[in-house]
C-alpha cells in the first residue's frame, strides 16, 4: 500500500487551513452515438474544457466516477480521447478513475498497477476499500474509496472473501453494502485522515434516471438507498447523467456529476457540470462548473407548416426531435424537415388521436364486440349505412356462429 | 405461455442431465442464454420446440441433433417440460428416436421416440418443482399429475390444442430461430393469414361468414317458395273461378305485378257475385210456385180422407147396434150368477160335512165291532157310548201305571242274580286252584331230596380229580421218555455205523503213509542224490564222488506228500475217537432211560395215559355238576315257598266268596219274593212275565183311547152337518133361490163371469166412441167425393217442383264458384303478400350475405368478412409494431399494411407488407432491408404481434419470446434501442430470453442460463437468476 503524495508540480506553496479541493466528474461514454450522430467531437470540447478547468482551479485531485466509456470495447477513436485527456490530466492533478457498467473494468484497469501515482485507475474490486490518499494543498489528507462498478455476480464472491464468507444479497443493495462496511472498516483504522471520500457507480435511490442510462437490475432491483453511504465527507457517484444531489440521512453530501454532454432527448433540459468540491474542516461544500454545450437538444412540436415556419429558427441548429402533428403525413416529410433542421435526429408523425382514430386501425378486439365489427365491415365496404333488418340479419349469423362455435 | 421448468439429459451436446428453472428467470422478465459458438445455446430452444412439437424449432436442421453423441449408449435421452398456458398446466416427457445397442446380441437397434403427457394442478406443479433433478424417478403410480396420453399423435394434438398454435406458427411468434426470425416479415400474404387467423381467433367471423351464406341458400328457397305459392294460387283460382283460357293467361302472364294481379281478380269476382245473385232470385220465385201447388194438393187430400173416415164410422156403428140383444142377455146371466157364487160354497161345506160324518160311522164300527152304530141315532144316545168309551180308557191307564211302577224290581231281581252267578264261579275257580297247588306242593319234597343224593355223588366224583390229573402227568411223562428212548437207539445205530466207517478210514489212512514212507524211503536215494555236490560228501556214504547219482524215479514221493499222508491218517484218527465218544455217550444215555422206563411197553403207558385222561375228564364235569345241583336244589325250596303262599291266599279268597254268595241270595229271594205277589193277579197264560203284563195293558189302554176319540168326532161331525145345512137353507133364500138346486144351477165359473162381464164393457166402449167420433167436426158438411180431382193436382205439383229443383241446382252452382272462387281469390292475396314479405325480409340477408362472402357489386373489392377482420387485426398489428419501429429506426421506418396482390397468382388478402422508408417517402419491400434492420424490423413485428395477441379476448397467451442471435448484425446504438425494448416488455408482464453471444448483452442482462462447454467434449449447464 502506497502512499500518495501531492506533487503541487510548483504552482503554489503548501497553505494551511485551505479546504481540499476535489473535481468530480463521470459518465463521459466516450465513442458514444447520439441518435446515429458522432459525439467524438463534442466529447474532445469538454476534455478540453475539463483540462482548462483544472488548470485554472486547481484541484487537488479528480475523481472520474465511472463509465468513462460507452463500451467494453470501445471505438479507437474513443480511446485516443481518453488516452490524451488523462495524459494531460495527470500532468496537473492526480486523477482517480474508476470503471462503470458501460466500461469493461478489465480492460481498463490494464496496466493500472504500473502507473505512476498521479493517475491511479482503480478497477480491481478487492482493491476498493484499501484508499488512496490525496494530501490537499493546505496538507490535509483525505482517503478516497474508489469502489468500480460493483457486478452483484462478480464482486459477490470477492466481498464475501473480504468479509469472512458472510451471505451477501445478490443485488446492488448487497455488494454496495458489503463494499462499504469494508470501507468503513478501513476507515476506522485510520482515524488520522480528515476526510474521506467515497467513488461509486450506482443508481442510488432518489436519483432520477433519464433515457440515456442503461438498465442495471439484478434480481430485479437496479437501486441502492442512499444510506449505505452515509458517514463520509463527500460521496461522488457516477451512473445518473442528470446532474443531482442525493438526500443522505445524515451530513455526508452525495452528487452525481452527471454526463457532461446530453446523451438524449430526455437530458435536453439539463445543465451539463462538473462538480467541484470543497472539504474544510469536516464540511463540504460542492459548486456546480457549467460544461460547453456544443450543440442543444430540442423537442419541438407543430404541423409541418409550424415547424418551417420562423418560430422555430432558433432551434434550426439544434439537435432537433420532430414530432409532426399533421392530421395527415405530409408528402416528403423527413426531407422537408431536414431542409430545415438538419440536425433533425428523430423525426416522427403524431397525428391528433380523434382523426387517427377514424383513418386509423380500429381498436377491434379491446373496444368492439364482433356485432359492431361486422356492422364497420358492410359501412367501409358498401359505403351505406345498414338498414335495421340488415342489422338484424348480422345479429342473427353472428347469434347462430356462436352458438356453433361454442358447441365445438 | 409460460414454461415452468425445462429437464433434459442426453440431448444435444449435454451429455448429462440438467434442469432449468425457469420460474425465477421468468419473475426477471429478461435473461440471457449464453456460451460459445457451437457450445449449445440453440439447442435449448430446440429442446423446448422439441418437446412441443417433437421437431427442433429451424426447418434447416434435423432432428438428428437430438440424441447427444457425448453421453455412453446406456443413458437415455429424454426432455421433460413443464409449461402452462391458458388450458392448464402440462408437463410433457419425450425420448427422442435414436439407435441404441441391442440388449441381445450385438449391434443397434433403432428405439422409437416416445412422449408422455400429464396435466398438472398447481399442488402437482409445486411438488415437481420442489424435486431436484437428481432424486429418484418416482414409479408410474407417484408421478404427480393427471397422465393424458403417452401416443404420439394424440398427445401432440393436445399439446397442439393447449398452446394454440402449431410448430411454425410457434416459430413465427414465440421462438424467432436463429437465422429465421424474418420469417413473419417476409412471408406471403397466405401464409401470414393463416398465422393470423390461428393467432387471433378469427374464426367466429369466418363461421358467421358460413352463417350468413346458408341463411342465404335458405332464403333462396324461402323466395322461390313463395313465388311457386303465388302461382299455385293463382292456378287454384282460375279452377275455382271457371275462368275461360284468355282470361286465364293474362291472369297467369301478369303474376309478377301484385297491383294488376289484384285488380283482375276482383273483376272476376265480381262477374261471379252477379250470376250468383240473379239465380238467387230466381230460386225464391221457383220456390214460391212450388210451394203453392203443393199446397192445394195437400188440401184436396185431405178432404177425401175425412169422407173416407166418416163412411167407415158409420158402418161400426151399424154393426154395434145388432149384437146389442145378445149382449143384454149377458147381462142377465152374470147378476145370476153372482147370486149363486154366494151360496155354492155353504153347500160345498156341506156335501163335505156329511161324508166325513159317514166316514167315522164306518171307522167307529170297525173300532167298536159294533155295526149297529148308526150316525142317525139320536144325538144323545151317542154321547152316552162316547162319554162310556172314555170311561174305559180310564180304568186301562190306571192299572198300566200300576204295573209300570213294578219295572224297576223286575230289573233289580235280575242284577242279582247275575251277580250271584257271577261270585259263585269265582269261588270255584278258587277252589280248583287251591286243590291245584296243594297238589304241586306234595311233589317237592321227593324231587328234593333225589336232588341231594345227586349233587353228593357229583362232590365224590369231584374229588378225585386231582388224582386222575395226577395220573395224567405221569404217564405223559413216560411217554417221552419212550420217545427219547426210541430216538437214542437210532442215534446209536447211527453212531456205531460212523464209528465201523471211521476206523476203515483209520485203516487207510495207515496204509497210504506206510506206503509213501516207503516210497520214500525207496526213493530217498534220489533225494539225496539231487543234493549231491562234487565234492562233497554223500550224507550216506560219506564219498565225495558219486558217480551214477540215482534218478528220480517218476511218480517218487516227496516229503510232503508223506506228511499229507501222516495228516490224513491224524484227522482220521480224530475222527474216530469223535465218533466212539459219541457211541458210548449215547450208550450211557440209553441205559439211564430204560432205567426209568421200568420195563413198562409203550402201549401200557399209553392205555394207562388215555384212562388217566378220561378220568380226569369225567372229574371235570362232575364238579361242574355240583354246581349246577346246588342251584337246583335252592330253587326247588324256593318254589315250595311260593306254593304255600299261595295256598294260603286262595284260601282266603274262597271264605270272602261265601259270604258274599249268601247275601246276595237272601236279596234275590226277597225281592222275587214282592215281584211275584205284585204280578199275580195279571198272570195269563199269555203273559207271565212283568213285562208282557205291561205291554198287555198297554195294548188295551190304547184301543180303549182309540175309541174315545172316535166318538168325540163322530159327534162333531154330527154336529158339524146340522150347522151346515142350516146355513145353505138360509143362504139360498137370502140370493133368491127357491131351491139348491137352482143356486147350483145358476153358478158360473169366475173366468166366465169374466168374459161375459168384458164381452159386455167393450161392446159399451165401442158404440160410445164411434157415436163421438161421428160427432167430430171435421166429419161435418163434407162435399162429395167425386168432386175433387187429386190427380190433377199432383201433376201440377210435380212441374212446380221440379222447376225448383232445376232453379236450386242453378243456384247452387253459380254460388260455389263464387265461394271457391272467392277463397282462392283470397289465398292468392294472402300469397302475394307472403311473397311481398319475404321478398322484404330476405332482401337484407341477401345483400348481407353477398357483401359477407366478397361478391357484391356493393363490394368493389371483394373484400370477405374474415378477410376484413384481419386486415384490421394486422393493422393492429402493424401499427403497435410501429411504435417501437420509430423510435429503433429513429423515425425513419414505418411498417404499412397493403393491398396490392403479391404475385398474380395469389388472391387478394390485403395483408401484404411494406415498409415505409421515410427518408425517401417511398414504400420498400420488406425484403430490401438490410441484416440488422430486418431483425430489429421482425423483432417489432413480432412484439407487436403478441401486443394485439395479449389485448385480444379469445386469442392466444404469448407469454414468452425466444429471441436466438441476430443482435450481432445491430450496432451498439441500435443494440441499446432494441435492449431497452426487451426491459420495457419485461414490465409488461412478456418473459424474453435472448440468446447471444454479445459483450454489450452481457453487461447488460444479469440473469442467464450459460452453457459451459466441458473439456471432455458436451456442455454443461449453469443457471445464474435471482
Amino acid at each position: 500500500m502506497t502512499t500518495h503524495h501531492m506533487f503541487t508540480a510548483g504552482v503554489a506553496p503548501p497553505h494551511y487551513g485551505v479546504p481540499m479541493r476535489i473535481l468530480h466528474t463521470s459518465d463521459w461514454h466516450l465513442g458514444r452515438t447520439l441518435h446515429g450522430v458522432d459525439l467524438t467531437e463534442h466529447h474532445s470540447t469538454y476534455l478540453d474544457h475539463l483540462v482548462d478547468v483544472v488548470v485554472s482551479e486547481r484541484p487537488d485531485a479528480v475523481l472520474v466516477a465511472g463509465d468513462v466509456y460507452d463500451r467494453a470495447i470501445p471505438a479507437l477513436r474513443a480511446v485516443e480521447l481518453l488516452s490524451d485527456a488523462l495524459s494531460r490530466l495527470a500532468a496537473h492533478t492526480q486523477v482517480i478513475l474508476t470503471p462503470g457498467n458501460h466500461d469493461s473494468a478489465t480492460r481498463l484497469g490494464f496496466l493500472s498497477d504500473a502507473l505512476h501515482e498521479r493517475l491511479v485507475i482503480q478497477s480491481q474490486v478487492s482493491r476498493s476499500w484499501r484508499p488512496i490518499t490525496i494530501t490537499g494543498s493546505g496538507g490535509d489528507s483525505a482517503l478516497v474509496y474508489a469502489l468500480p462498478y460493483l457486478d452483484p455476480d462478480h464482486a459477490r464472491p470477492v466481498m464475501a472473501d473480504a468479509l469472512d464468507d458472510v451471505h451477501i444479497h445478490r443485488s446492488h443493495e448487497g455488494v454496495m453494502t458489503a463494499a462499504l462496511d469494508l470501507i468503513t472498516r478501513d476507515r476506522t483504522t485510520r482515524p488520522e485522515h480528515a476526510a474521506s471520500i467515497v467513488m461509486a457507480h450506482a443508481f442510488v435511490v432518489g436519483g432520477e434516471p433519464s433515457d440515456s442510462e442503461r438498465d442495471i437490475t439484478v434480481g430485479g432491483v437496479q437501486s441502492v438507498p442512499s444510506g449505505v453511504f452515509a458517514g463520509h465527507s463527500y460521496v461522488a457517484l457516477g451512473h445518473l447523467h442528470g446532474p443531482q444531489r442525493i438526500s443522505m440521512p445524515d451530513a455526508t453530501v452525495a452528487r452525481y456529476s452527471g454526463s457532461p454532454l446530453a446523451m438524449s432527448f430526455s437530458e435536453r433540459n439539463h445543465v451539463k457540470s462538473t462538480v467541484l468540491v470543497e472539504i474544510e474542516n469536516g464540511v463540504t461544500r460542492t459548486e456546480l462548473l457549467d460544461a460547453p454545450v456544443p450543440r442543444p437538444l430540442t423537442d419541438v412540436t407543430g404541423t409541418l407548416e409550424e415547424l418551417l415556419s420562423p418560430r422555430f429558427a432558433e432551434q434550426r441548429h439544434h439537435w432537433v426531435r420532430a414530432a409532426v402533428t399533421d392530421p395527415l403525413r405530409p408528402q416528403q416529410l423527413n426531407q422537408r424537415i431536414r431542409e430545415v433542421f438538419p440536425h433533425a435526429l428523430v423525426i416522427t408523425h403524431q397525428p391528433p388521436a380523434t382523426t387517427r382514430a377514424a383513418n386509423g386501425p380500429l381498436d377491434i378486439a379491446k373496444v368492439r364486440s364482433p356485432h359492431q365489427v361486422a356492422h364497420s365491415f358492410i359501412t367501409d365496404v358498401t359505403d351505406h349505412a345498414l338498414t335495421t333488418a340488415e342489422d338484424a340479419v348480422l345479429a342473427t349469423a353472428i347469434e347462430r356462429a356462436q352458438a356453433t362455435e361454442g358447441s365445438r | 405461455m409460460h414454461i415452468h421448468r425445462l429437464e433434459f439429459q442426453a440431448i444435444g451436446p449435454f451429455a448429462g442431465q440438467h434442469a432449468i428453472d425457469f420460474q425465477a428467470l421468468t419473475a426477471s422478465g429478461l435473461y440471457l442464454l449464453e456460451g460459445p459458438t457451437g457450445s449449445g445455446k440453440s439447442t435449448i430452444i430446440d429442446i423446448i420446440v422439441f418437446a412441443l412439437y417433437g421437431k427442433v424449432a429451424s426447418s434447416a436442421s434435423s432432428d438428428d441433433r437430438m440424441r447427444s453423441m457425448h453421453a455412453p449408449d446406456t443413458r437415455d435421452s429424454y426432455v421433460d417440460l413443464i409449461m402452462e398456458t391458458g388450458a392448464g398446466i402440462f408437463r410433457v416427457r419425450r425420448t427422442p428416436e435414436r439407435m441404441r445397442p441391442k440388449k441381445r446380441g450385438a449391434g443397434h437397434t433403432k428405439q422409437q421416440a416416445s412422449i408422455q403427457l400429464w396435466r398438472l394442478s398447481s399442488a402437482d406443479l409445486d411438488t415437481l418443482m420442489a424435486a431436484a433433478p437428481g432424486d429418484e424417478p418416482l414409479p408410474p403410480e407417484c408421478v404427480p399429475g393427471e397422465f393424458v396420453s403417452n401416443r404420439i399423435d394424440e398427445a401432440s394434438r393436445e399439446i397442439g390444442d393447449a398452446v394454440g398454435l402449431n410448430r411454425d406458427q410457434f416459430t413465427q411468434t414465440i421462438v424467432l430461430p436463429q437465422g429465421e426470425f424474418a420469417q413473419f416479415l417476409k412471408a406471403d400474404p397466405e401464409q401470414r393469414q393463416s398465422l393470423l387467423q390461428k393467432v387471433f381467433g378469427t374464426h367466429l367471423y369466418e363461421e358467421t361468414q358460413r352463417q350468413l351464406a346458408a341463411m342465404r341458400r335458405e332464403v333462396g328457397t324461402a323466395r322461390d317458395e313463395a313465388n311457386r305459392a303465388v302461382r299455385d294460387a293463382a292456378t287454384r283460382f282460375i279452377t275455382a273461378a271457371h275462368l275461360d283460357d284468355d282470361t286465364a293467361t293474362l291472369l297467369t302472364a301478369g303474376l309478377a305485378n301484385a297491383e294488376t294481379t289484384r285488380e283482375a281478380v276482383a273483376t272476376c269476382i265480381e262477374h261471379l257475385d252477379e250470376q250468383s245473385a240473379t239465380a238467387h232470385t230466381a230460386l225464391q220465385e221457383a220456390r214460391t210456385a212450388a210451394t203453392a201447388a203443393d199446397k192445394k194438393l195437400a188440401d184436396a187430400r185431405n178432404t177425401v180422407e175425412r169422407i173416407k173416415r166418416r163412411q167407415v164410422l158409420t158402418t161400426q156403428h151399424g154393426d154395434l147396434t145388432d149384437t146389442t140383444p145378445r149382449i143384454e142377455k149377458l147381462r142377465h146371466n152374470v147378476r145370476t150368477a153372482h147370486a149363486a157364487a154366494r151360496v155354492t160354497p155353504s153347500i160345498t161345506a156341506k156335501h163335505t160335512a156329511q161324508g166325513a160324518l159317514t166316514a167315522e160311522i164306518e171307522a167307529l164300527r170297525a173300532l167298536t165291532g159294533d155295526p149297529t152304530l148308526d150316525a142317525a141315532s139320536p144325538r144323545e144316545e151317542l154321547a152316552a157310548h162316547r162319554d162310556a168309551a172314555w170311561e174305559q180308557r180310564d180304568t186301562r191307564a190306571a192299572e198300566r201305571a200300576r204295573l209300570q211302577e213294578l219295572q224297576p224290581s223286575g230289573a233289580h231281581v235280575t242284577t242279582l242274580s247275575e251277580q250271584l252267578s257271577t261270585t259263585t264261579t269265582l269261588r270255584t275257580r278258587c277252589v280248583e286252584n287251591l286243590t291245584h297247588v296243594t297238589a304241586q306242593a306234595t311233589e317237592l319234597p321227593q324231587q328234593r331230596k333225589e336232588l341231594v343224593d345227586a349233587l353228593a355223588a357229583a362232590q365224590r366224583a369231584a374229588a378225585s380229580l386231582p388224582l386222575h390229573a395226577a395220573a395224567v402227568r405221569e404217564t405223559q411223562e413216560l411217554l417221552d421218555i419212550h420217545q427219547q428212548h426210541t430216538a437214542l437207539n437210532e442215534e446209536y445205530e447211527h453212531a456205531r455205523t460212523k464209528v465201523a466207517a471211521c476206523l476203515g478210514q483209520v485203516r487207510e489212512a495207515a496204509e497210504a503213509e506206510k506206503q509213501a514212507r516207503d516210497a520214500r524211503i525207496a526213493g530217498i536215494a534220489a533225494e539225496l542224490a539231487i543234493t549231491l555236490q562234487p565234492g562233497d560228501p554223500c550224507a550216506v556214504c560219506g564219498s565225495v564222488e558219486h558217480p551214477h547219482p540215482a534218478q528220480p524215479a517218476p511218480g517218487a514221493v516227496t516229503p510232503q506228500k508223506v506228511e499229507q499222508a501222516e495228516q490224513k491218517r491224524r484227522s482220521a484218527e480224530d475222527e474216530l475217537a469223535t465218533a466212539r465218544n459219541a457211541l458210548t455217550s449215547r450208550e450211557t444215555r440209553i441205559e439211564q432211560l430204560t432205567q426209568r422206563l421200568a420195563g413198562a411197553t409203550l402201549q401200557d403207558t399209553t392205555k394207562r395215559h388215555n384212562e388217566a385222561l378220561e378220568a380226569a375228564h369225567l372229574a371235570g364235569i362232575a364238579e361242574q355238576d355240583t354246581t349246577k345241583l346246588h342251584s337246583q336244589i335252592d330253587a326247588l325250596d324256593q318254589r315250595a315257598h311260593e306254593l304255600s303262599t299261595q295256598r294260603d291266599t286262595l284260601g282266603q279268597q274262597i271264605a270272602a266268596h261265601d259270604v258274599t254268595i249268601a247275601q246276595l241270595t237272601a236279596d234275590l229271594t226277597s225281592t222275587q219274593q214282592r215281584l211275584d205277589a205284585a204280578l199275580a193277579p195279571h198272570l195269563t197264560h199269555e203273559a207271565q212275565t212283568l213285562d208282557a203284563v205291561i205291554d198287555l195293558v198297554t195294548d188295551a189302554a190304547h184301543t180303549t183311547q182309540k175309541i174315545a176319540d172316535a166318538w168325540d168326532r163322530l159327534l162333531r161331525c154330527v154336529d158339524d152337518v146340522a150347522g151346515r145345512t142350516a146355513e145353505v137353507a138360509s143362504l139360498v133364500h137370502e140370493a133368491g133361490f127357491t131351491t139348491e138346486d137352482e143356486a147350483t144351477a145358476a153358478a158360473l165359473s169366475a173366468e166366465a163371469i169374466d168374459q161375459a162381464e168384458r164381452d159386455i164393457s167393450e161392446h159399451q166402449s165401442a158404440l160410445h166412441a164411434v157415436n163421438q167420433a161421428l160427432k167430430a167436426p171435421d166429419l161435418q158438411n163434407l162435399p162429395p167425393l167425386d168432386t175433387i180431382d187429386v190427380a190433377a193436382l199432383e201433376l201440377a205439383a210435380e212441374t212446380a217442383r221440379e222447376a225448383l229443383s232445376q232453379a236450386q241446382n242453378n243456384h247452387t252452382g253459380v254460388t260455389n264458384v263464387a265461394t271457391h272462387a272467392n277463397s282462392a281469390a283470397k289465398l292468392l292475396d294472402s300469397a302475394l303478400v307472403q311473397r311481398d314479405q319475404v321478398g322484404a325480409d330476405t332482401a337484407a340477408i341477401i345483400r348481407m350475405a353477398d357483401v359477407a362472402t366478397g361478391n357484391s357489386a356493393d363490394n368493389p373489392r371483394s373484400i370477405t368478412l374474415q378477410t376484413y377482420v384481419l386486415m384490421k387485426k394486422f393493422e393492429d398489428v402493424v401499427a403497435a409494431a410501429n411504435e417501437r419501429l420509430i423510435t429503433m429506426s429513429n423515425g425513419r421506418y414505418e411498417l404499412q399494411r397493403s393491398d396490392t396482390k403479391e404475385d398474380v397468382r395469389t388472391r387478394k388478402t390485403g395483408l401484404a407488407l411494406k415498409v415505409l422508408d421515410h427518408d425517401v417517402e417511398a414504400a420498400r419491400d420488406p425484403r430490401t432491408l438490410s441484416g440488422g434492420e430486418t431483425f430489429y424490423v421482425s423483432l417489432c413485428l413480432a412484439l407487436g404481434l403478441a401486443d394485439m395477441v395479449t389485448a385480444e379476448a379469445g386469442g392466444i397467451e404469448l407469454g414468452m419470446l425466444f429471441v436466438d442471435e441476430g443482435f450481432g448484425t445491430l450496432d451498439p446504438q441500435t443494440l441499446d434501442a432494441v435492449l431497452h425494448v426487451l426491459t420495457t416488455l419485461r414490465d409488461s408482464g412478456r418473459t424474453v430470453g435472448v440468446v447471444s453471444h454479445v459483450e454489450a448483452m452481457k453487461q447488460s442482462i444479469s440473469d442467464r442460463i450459460t452453457v459451459v462447454p466441458s473439456p471432455h467434449g458436451g456442455s454443461t449447464v449453469s443457471v445464474r437468476s435471482t
